[in-house]
């Protein structure tokens, strides 16, 4: 009993799944044969954690000791315990991944008046290295279907409570300058609950639609990552939304909503990923994903100048077939789909539900097409279009099914894949079937031809074959970013909608 | 809409969707990853096959809700300064360069629309500029920015009025760019007692934030004054001397009535018709005599009595020359908007 | 006694300012030299922060500009000058001078300052002659960019080639060999070895003659014609720029290509009639203690957000004890009892705009204190700075279990739990 207890267990808390080495078996034994064993946890002690502050470490080390303290606790309690607090520190990302290390020992000292004299008494030390506080870094980005250079600095545990804050300078082919500075920190103690605050500023050309817009704002952000691996996003942002700079060619539409707009919104976001991303993260051939966006924007007491409900939903999966030709191992093989669908419904302002409402501007509505959604068209080219300018739409559905093969030469365990895919979508506006020549950009619709409107506009989606393209390309899943190089033909469009014929680019994260 | 007629794929169609989009901005095409591929040929079977896509094409989405319509009688828009009810009948800009060439396009007897805009909207940044009828839904004409709408006029006009070559022109014209623009400038945007009228005005149509309606009124401040300190001679000092704008002003109100004095016809430099010096020196009388006149407090009778306070432009026009200013803009307003103001349902409404 | 505050001599005229030369032409001709004083000076030495300035001493008065000195002096003199000229000229010298500010300046402005070429090797030099050290660091830089401001709309700023001089030092690192040089720049065009004056010709002969052409059509040999403030104004710009020797001359080659003949001689003969050798009253300059400090807000300026804000906040406060002509005629229209009640409030409300202004500069003071502050930081070492101070953990931090509830152990226990637990905690 003694010799177990004195024999220092190592555990390292930050990976949970390896078995330990053959040579390490001995202590592993003695750990394992003592789990049942009555202990007593005298002390836990934090070693290296010195810019840390302890009211953020006693949300993890309190519970630790209260729950140790009662007189049945076993030994693999007090190792189970251990590794939630170990998992929690490192969720902090503030030390160093691999540094945390524990070392359980008998109590030396003499045991407290009122503990159990009964059981062994054990001291607890942990270690940690801090990371960095400073964190200097610049480099190059590549977002959906654009690419970018940036500089950012992030303040690490800047008040010794896990908070972080970072800063960040990026230009880009279409963000010309974006600034953003961003201040974090959990909540209560809790990792997985963190509050943000964000400022930012910058400036995004569209060429699809021929202007610039600038952005002026921030946002009060709460996320949420529940133990299940869902995550929850719930964020307040006010932005001053400035559409300038138009091009000679501008069309009629985006003129008239050329100036600036104040969106004043709540979004809620939930994601629940169940994809498989333990082999390439950016090629996942197992598993599904489900994220919903909803916004409300200028109803009732968020005020600004626009108004309404916004939803999005979003659903793709994939499932690996012939896994049996190997044995069992992924074949490399698999057939996914997706799916992606929204909604904006143009509120009145203030409290009322059925006054008159304004129609969605061009920086609201949406936008659908490109090389990382609806491959085979132009970025945003499918939907409305004023001249040569896509104005965007109110509703919209997009659907795409592919499927990937490995290469012959490369195998399943590479990086690279073959594509076969067709997807297609539908974007319409919201039509102001009212309006005779008369009227202009500011009028209004009422709470029925909203109704009406949207109405028509969802049935529309499924009038006639929706906008489709296929074709066929290679996949190559880099850790940061899945390139694609497609060639695709459209094979049903509406006239405006600019598809692409032949080769296509895509670079981006997340793809339909 | 109806999107059921179907028609099959047309080799003319796939053309235009292969062609690249040539009136794009600049920027895009040279930032594009594609552009590499225009310079190759495609090979014939290869084009066959893109001949053959896309299998069907159904009718154009229609446009969304906000969009301007196709107006039905194939109008031109000016895109000017006004408010919402302002440009539904047609009224006065409150824009002195919107209204100049507001005025000069009616004198010139175009036919056209107006619809209230921003400087973000305009090509070269600032209004008044006139986008041409569509001739379909999915034509955009290029804009007519403010310096070609005089040639406009001359070509599109039934009766453009007639253009003076005279070099003292020159000189007259710079009264109105310079001590009256600046002067206007002064009393609209940096005068406290006018902040009421330049948020009704510039700042409240923009947004209904407070917020950014005042980052936009600190704005506009600083650009009117930084634009009367870069005109004026005193370009090195760091603050207007506001008693020099009004006094330049007050100058330069007499020295226009006392050249309208010298014509006989009523019209500057004596034409048989207005012209565009007319529609210049109407474009801030009109709007000095409207906005900045005596205050409700003492009535137009007893203007003279008044106390004079150089920021009420108004007065300053009413007194240049005995009222030989106000005369002029009584003739132009009622030779270009003598008739009463109608909007597209017939309702009527005066002037003011 | 009137003390003229200006622009000092250059390019062999009476001030490097076309205002300046003006005013000065009309003192000349209006004033025997005893009357007046000429002081040369610099915009940052007087309190109206802009040059000409007319300090009447005997009331106390500053004036500035060329409109307000003029229209002062012709209120003060008899008033047989100025009502003698038709109302037509007098509507005539108004817009001519407007046109002069409006586009002459520019024009000049194009010359003198924005072409690289010019102010480098005539306009800066002659400031440095004028300026007592180390003023010309400051002052002929923010006066060059006041007028590039001024010919913005213009759309000529390749005139000013520094940037791009820049621009070919940095590329130059790289020594590329002379025979290579053809392949890496193939055909360096026409355009290549054109001065930028002379790429934009067209366009600047065009914007000179719009503005001679309208000049030109005025008679200003004729004294009686014109008033004589026009005349003096015209004078000075046209002179400005027909004078300097310049290495591109474009403008005085514009003046002097035979079309604007009669404006030349008018500059020409104006010269030798209204400017005698040695009759300008010129103040010996008094070495002024006030140049280090002039010279410390010429730099307070340069500083990239506050400094447009303490430039504006200095004008202000210069100008608030200022008495202006307006004051002074206020004043001689009011009875005893309203004077002393204007003054009254005058002081009440000087003291307390004066309050606010100290508040305002104070809060700008700090604002620049804070940027230094933070630029110094940034620089030497502000991480070093943020990690020394002293740390929210440390090195080692230690959790014990509460001690259990000593209930269980009955009213002994209880009695022990207050003590445990002070103990404890």
């Amino acid at each position: 009993m003694a010799s177990s207890a004195s024999s220092h267990g190592s555990i390292n808390a930050a990976d949970h799944s390896p078995p330990p080495p053959p040579t390490a078996s001995a202590p592993v034994q003695a750990v394992e044969n003592n789990l049942l064993t009555p202990v007593a946890l005298s002390s836990v002690s934090l070693h290296g954690a010195k810019n840390t502050r302890r009211s953020l470490l006693d949300h993890v080390f309190k519970p630790l000791v209260r729950e140790s303290a009662s007189a049945d606790t076993t030994f693999g309690d007090v190792l189970a315990r251990l590794s939630i607090a170990n998992q929690k520190l490192a969720r902090y990302d503030i030390f160093k991944e691999d540094s945390i290390r524990v070392f359980i020992s008998e109590a030396l000292e003499q045991p407290q008046p009122g503990l159990h004299l009964d059981c062994t008494n054990l001291d607890v030390s942990i270690s940690v290295k801090e990371k960095s506080r400073l964190v200097l870094s610049a480099g190059t980005d590549f977002g959906n279907a654009e690419g970018s250079a940036y500089t950012n600095a992030v303040i690490r545990n800047i008040l010794g409570g896990a908070e972080t804050l970072s800063v960040n300078a990026s230009t880009g082919t279409r963000t010309r300058s974006a600034y953003n500075a961003v201040f974090s920190t959990p909540v209560n103690g809790n990792p997985d609950l963190r509050l943000g605050l964000e400022g930012l500023r910058s400036s995004t050309q569209k060429p699809w639609a021929s202007h610039e817009e600038q952005l002026t704002g921030g946002n009060l952000r709460l996320a949420y990552l529940a133990d299940n691996g869902d995550s929850h996003a719930l964020a307040y942002s006010g932005v001053w939304r400035q559409l300038t700079n138009l091009a000679a060619t501008s069309s009629p539409t985006v003129r008239a909503d050329a100036g600036d707009s104040l969106k004043s919104s709540i979004a809620h976001t939930f994601t629940r990923d169940r994809r498989d991303r333990a082999g390439n993260p950016m090629l996942s051939q197992n598993g599904w994903l489900l994220r919903t966006v909803s916004e409300l924007a200028g109803w009732g007491p968020l005020r600004g100048d626009v108004a309404f409900c916004k939803s999005e939903v979003e659903v793709s999966g994939a499932v690996p077939v012939l896994n049996s030709i190997r044995g069992g191992l992924p074949s490399g093989i698999s057939v996914g789909g997706g799916l992606r669908m929204g909604v904006l419904y143009p509120l009145p302002t203030g409290y009322s539900l059925t006054g008159p409402a304004q129609p969605s501007r061009i920086n609201d509505r949406f936008q659908l097409g490109g090389p990382t959604d609806v491959r085979g068209f132009k970025q945003c080219g499918l939907g409305p279009h004023d001249g040569t300018d896509a104005v965007g739409g109110d509703v919209y559905a997009a659907g795409s099914v592919n499927m990937l093969l490995p290469l012959p030469r490369a195998g399943p365990e590479s990086p690279l894949r073959i594509q076969l895919f067709t997807n297609g979508g539908r974007l319409v506006a919201l039509k102001n079937k009212g309006k005779a020549g008369e009227g202009g950009p500011t009028a209004a619709l009422d709470s029925r031809a909203v109704v009406n409107g949207i109405s028509s506009a969802v049935c529309e989606l499924a009038d006639g074959l929706p906008s489709l393209a296929a074709g066929v390309g290679l996949v190559y899943a880099h850790p940061v970013a899945r390139f694609e190089l497609n060639f695709s033909l459209p094979l049903v469009q509406r006239r405006g909608e600019e598809a692409r014929k032949g080769l296509q680019v895509g670079v981006g994260i997340n793809f339909l | 809409m109806s999107t059921t007629n179907a028609s099959t794929s047309t080799s003319t169609s796939t053309n235009t969707a292969t062609a690249p989009r040539s009136s794009k901005p600049a920027s895009a095409s040279a930032s594009s990853p594609y552009s590499w591929r225009q310079a190759m040929p495609v090979p014939r079977l290869l084009q066959q096959l893109f001949d053959l896509v896309p299998l069907a094409t159904y009718s154009a989405n229609t446009l969304p809700a906000r969009s301007p319509s196709t107006t039905p009688d194939q109008l031109p828009t000016l895109y000017v300064f006004a408010s919402d009810e302002d440009a539904r009948f047609g009224a006065p800009s409150f824009n002195p360069s919107c209204l100049k060439w507001q005025t000069y396009l009616k004198l010139a007897g175009v036919r056209f629309h107006i619809t209230p805009s921003t400087n973000h909207a305009s090509p070269s940044g600032a209004l008044p500029f006139l986008l041409p009828a569509r001739s379909s839904p999915t034509d955009s004409p290029a804009p007519i920015p403010s310096n070609k709408l005089q040639h406009y006029a001359f070509a599109q006009g039934p009766a453009p009025p007639p253009e003076l070559t005279s070099l003292r022109l020159e000189a007259y014209q710079a009264l109105l760019d310079l001590p009256v623009r600046n002067a206007w400038l002064q009393s609209l945007y940096l005068e406290p007692a006018h902040a009421a009228l330049l948020d009704e005005l510039y700042v409240a149509p923009a947004s209904s934030s407070g917020w950014i309606r005042a980052s936009l009124r600190a704005q506009l401040r600083r650009a009117a004054e930084a634009e009367i300190l870069r005109t004026s001679s005193s370009a090195t000092a760091a603050v207007v001397d506001v008693d020099a704008v009004y006094a330049a002003a007050l100058e330069a109100f007499e020295a226009l009535a006392g050249l309208l004095a010298e014509s006989e016809t009523g019209w500057f430099f004596g034409a048989a018709q207005p012209t565009l010096f007319d529609a210049s020196v109407f474009a801030y009388t009109h709007l000095m005599l409207r906005y900045l006149g005596p205050g409700e407090e003492n009535g137009s009778a007893q203007a003279a009595e008044a106390p004079f306070v150089p920021a009420r432009l108004g007065v300053v026009v009413g007194c240049a020359g005995a009222g030989e200013l106000e005369r002029h803009r009584e003739r132009m307003l009622k030779r270009v908007w003598g008739e009463p103001l109608v909007d597209a349902d017939g309702v009527r409404r005066s002037i003011e | 006694m009137l003390e003229l505050h200006v622009w000092g001599p250059a390019f062999g005229l009476a001030s490097i300012d076309a205002e300046c030369l003006a005013t000065i032409a009309y003192f000349a001709q209006t004033k025997p030299s005893a009357d007046y004083q000429l002081i040369q000076s610099s915009p940052s030495a007087v309190p109206t922060h802009h040059l000409p300035a007319l300090h009447d001493t005997a009331t106390d008065i500053w004036i500035t500009s060329y409109a307000s000195i003029t229209g002062y002096l012709s209120s003060r003199s008899s008033p047989s000058t100025s009502s003698s000229t038709s109302r037509s000229h007098r509507a005539d010298a108004t817009a001519y001078t407007a046109f002069l500010t409006a586009h002459a300046a520019p024009l000049l402005a194009l010359s003198l300052y924005v072409s690289s070429a010019n102010w480098a090797s005539a306009t800066r030099p002659a400031y440095s002659a004028i300026l007592p050290l180390p003023l010309p660091w400051t002052e002929p830089p923010a006066m060059r960019a006041a007028m590039a401001a001024r010919t913005a709309h213009l759309g000529l700023s390749s005139l000013d080639t520094d940037a791009e001089a820049a621009d070919k030092a940095d590329a130059g690192w790289v020594q590329v060999p002379a025979g290579l040089r053809r392949a890496v720049h193939p055909r360096p065009g026409v355009a290549a070895s054109l001065t930028p004056e002379q790429a934009a010709c067209i366009k600047l002969e065009g914007l000179a003659a719009d503005v001679l052409d309208v000049l030109a059509e005025v008679e200003w040999d004729v004294p009686g014609q014109q008033t004589l403030a026009l005349r003096c104004l015209a004078f000075a710009y046209l002179a400005l720029m027909l004078v300097p020797l310049v290495p591109r001359p474009w403008l005085r080659e514009a003046m002097t290509s035979g079309r604007y003949g009669g404006l030349v001689d008018f500059v020409q003969g104006a010269r030798r009639e209204w400017f005698v050798e040695g009759a300008l009253p010129w103040m010996e300059p008094k070495a002024s203690r006030d140049v280090v400090i002039r010279f410390a807000h010429g730099l307070a300026q340069d500083i990239p957000i506050v400094g447009a804000e303490w430039r504006r906040w200095w004008a202000q406060r210069r100008r608030l004890g200022l008495r202006t002509a307006a004051d002074a005629e206020a004043e001689e229209s009011m009875t005893a009892e309203q004077r002393a009640a204007e003054n009254d409030k005058r002081q009440k409300t000087s003291v307390r705009s004066r309050n606010s202004d100290l508040i305002q500069g104070a809060g700008l003071a700090l604002l620049a204190a804070v940027n230094a502050g933070m630029l110094f930081y940034k620089s030497a070492n502000g991480e070093f700075f943020y990690r020394g101070s002293s740390p929210f953990g440390e090195l080692v931090q230690t959790w014990r279990p509460p001690p259990p509830a000593l209930a269980g152990f009955g009213a002994v226990g209880a009695m022990f739990s207050g003590m445990v637990m002070s103990e404890v905690d």
